[in-house]
């Protein structure tokens, strides 16, 4: 969808109560798998339950599975988490292993996170170690001493210079050559 | 001819540069044995180089004082994983684009260590530094679906329009630790250059 | 004689209307004036919107880069060395640090990043890139051996 609709939050990424900073804890607390015992549609979800919910549940004991045989409905996938967002899946004609992968997303995720755009892939507290850079890192220390306004500062970069200055130099300059020629002369 | 041309102005340069060092030498009032290494005829590679050695020594000698005191403070590194590059620090959190097999609560150690450092100091790896010296711990927090992204096309007046869902997936990692498993020496680091790695 | 099928097939139109409208209309709830709430207007401007988030996600990468690629210009550019000049040191003396990470250290870990634009400049100096016409006075990169620069 368009990046700045209503129904599409963005933000940056986060971690819930400092996960994974001591060791990892899984989000999902309740799995709740709604399917019809008759139905077609909720084949796939009923051979899942047959072959596999029970050893999934031995494997993750932190996670509660419950199990709602509905008559007439399309399969469901519903997961709850302890930042207490909710995640909605429905698996209508889906068969089990599509199911297992959708419950193993449903495992390792943080939250239902189709719900957040992420605007970096990166996030730090310490953003910095040595400082960041700032203008004066490089400016001499004097340009603190100083008190304004000062004189030098206030003056332009490039002055241009007028035409009378110009002149003055040229003749200058000119005298500067008769002098070296006429020294020349006397030398000789 | 160009080529010629070319050749001249090069040499014609060296001598300005060298008057023109020669200056800053001066003004710098350098003594003149710094001066001495500058000119290609009397240039002595073996002292140089000796000299070289010798501040690298007392650098890393720094260093290892600052370890082992524990006083270097927080470190950073950067990283290459999975294609990219990650600058990080203990308690950050970094998102791999795309497949990737780890699942969630694997620890990991980061091996392809770019450049790290700290307060005081940086240590630059060609392209990476030694196995082993920095250890960049990690553990893989979450693996998830990115949300849902729109590929659409149109085209006016030509009945022409796509569209397209697709999700990918992110994997997000708790950078847990950075620590120098050992302390540094400037002429191993010199020599280890063929140690073998496997990527 | 009363024709019921034909005519009723002739004017079946996909999905049903008000579900189809409404996935748009969810979509044009932020903008202004008709284009919220008249389907034709809404069409269109949500379509445009929809080419835009396409190609802009293609264009943030452009982008990023030439932010980036500007940053560390004037990282460089603070200590007297060109951008060119800089990377080709970095890459003749086999640092393979991207653009993101130098602009990233320029920034936020200045001191790293002026090692870098020493060693930099110690190897454009050496290889005798055109920019760099003398190896600093104040040689401050130690341990030129093991760059082998000599």
């Amino acid at each position: 969808m368009s990046n700045s609709h209503l129904f599409l939050k963005s933000g940056f990424p986060r971690a819930p109560l400092q996960n994974g900073v001591g060791r990892y804890v899984c989000q999902l607390q309740r799995l709740t798998l709604k399917f019809c015992k008759n139905n077609g549609s909720s084949r796939g979800m009923r051979d899942f339950i047959e072959n596999h919910l029970v050893d999934f549940a031995k494997e993750n004991p932190g996670i509660v599975v419950y199990v709602k045989p509905r008559r007439h409905r399309a399969p469901v996938l519903v997961g709850e988490y302890l930042n207490g967002d909710r995640e909605w899946l429905s698996v209508r004609n889906s068969t089990q292993t599509e199911i297992s992968k959708w419950i193993d997303l449903l495992k390792t995720q943080n939250g239902s996170s189709s719900s957040l755009r992420l605007r970096k892939m990166w996030h730090t507290d310490v953003p910095s170690i040595q400082g960041p850079w700032t203008p004066f890192l490089l400016r001499s220390p004097d340009a603190h001493n100083q008190t304004y306004p000062t004189s030098e500062a206030s003056q332009p970069l490039d002055v241009p210079q007028t035409a009378t200055e110009k002149l003055i130099e040229l003749f200058k300059q000119q005298q500067l050559e008769a002098d070296t020629v006429l020294e020349q002369k006397r030398a000789e | 001819m160009s080529l010629l041309a070319q050749s001249m102005r090069q040499v014609l340069r060296h001598t300005t540069q060298r008057a023109t060092l020669n200056g800053a030498m001066r003004a710098l009032s350098i003594n003149q044995k710094l001066q001495q290494q500058n000119k290609p005829a009397t240039i002595d590679v073996a002292a140089i180089a000796k000299e070289h050695q010798q501040e690298c020594q007392t650098v890393c000698e720094r260093i290892n004082q600052q370890v082992a005191k524990s006083e270097q403070g927080r470190l950073f590194a950067v990283v290459h994983l999975c294609g990219k590059q990650f600058k990080v620090t203990p308690g950050d959190i970094i998102l791999v684009e795309g497949y990737w097999p780890p699942t969630t609560g694997d620890e990991i150690s980061l091996d392809k260590v770019l450049l790290a450092g700290a307060r005081d100091f940086t240590l630059i790896g060609r392209p990476m530094l030694d196995a082993g010296l920095v250890m960049v711990k990690a553990t893989i927090i979450e693996k998830t679906l990115t949300h849902t992204k729109t590929h659409f096309k149109k085209k006016r007046r030509k009945q022409y329009m796509r569209i397209n869902f697709q999700r990918s997936p992110n994997t997000m990692i708790r950078i847990n630790s950075i620590e120098l498993t050992r302390p540094l020496d400037g002429m191993a680091e010199a020599e280890a250059e063929h140690s073998i790695r496997l990527f | 004689m009363v024709f019921l099928n034909i005519p009723l097939l002739v004017r079946a139109r996909g999905p049903d209307e008000f579900w189809r409208k409404r996935r748009i209309f969810k979509l044009a709830a932020h903008y202004r004036s008709r284009t919220r709430n008249v389907y034709s207007f809404a069409i269109r401007s949500v379509h445009r919107a929809l080419a835009y988030a396409t190609t802009g996600r293609k264009l943030k990468k452009l982008d990023m880069a030439q932010l980036w690629t500007t940053r560390v210009e004037a990282g460089c550019q603070q200590y007297g060395v060109a951008l060119d000049t800089f990377k080709e040191g970095l890459a003749r003396s086999d640092i393979q640090l991207n653009k993101k990470m130098l602009s990233d250290l320029a920034i936020w870990e200045p001191r790293s990043f002026e090692a870098l634009v020493n060693i930099s400049r110690e190897r454009a100096a050496v290889e005798g890139l055109p920019d760099i016409k003398r190896r600093s006075a104040f040689n401050q990169v130690y341990g030129l051996s093991n760059l082998k620069l000599d």
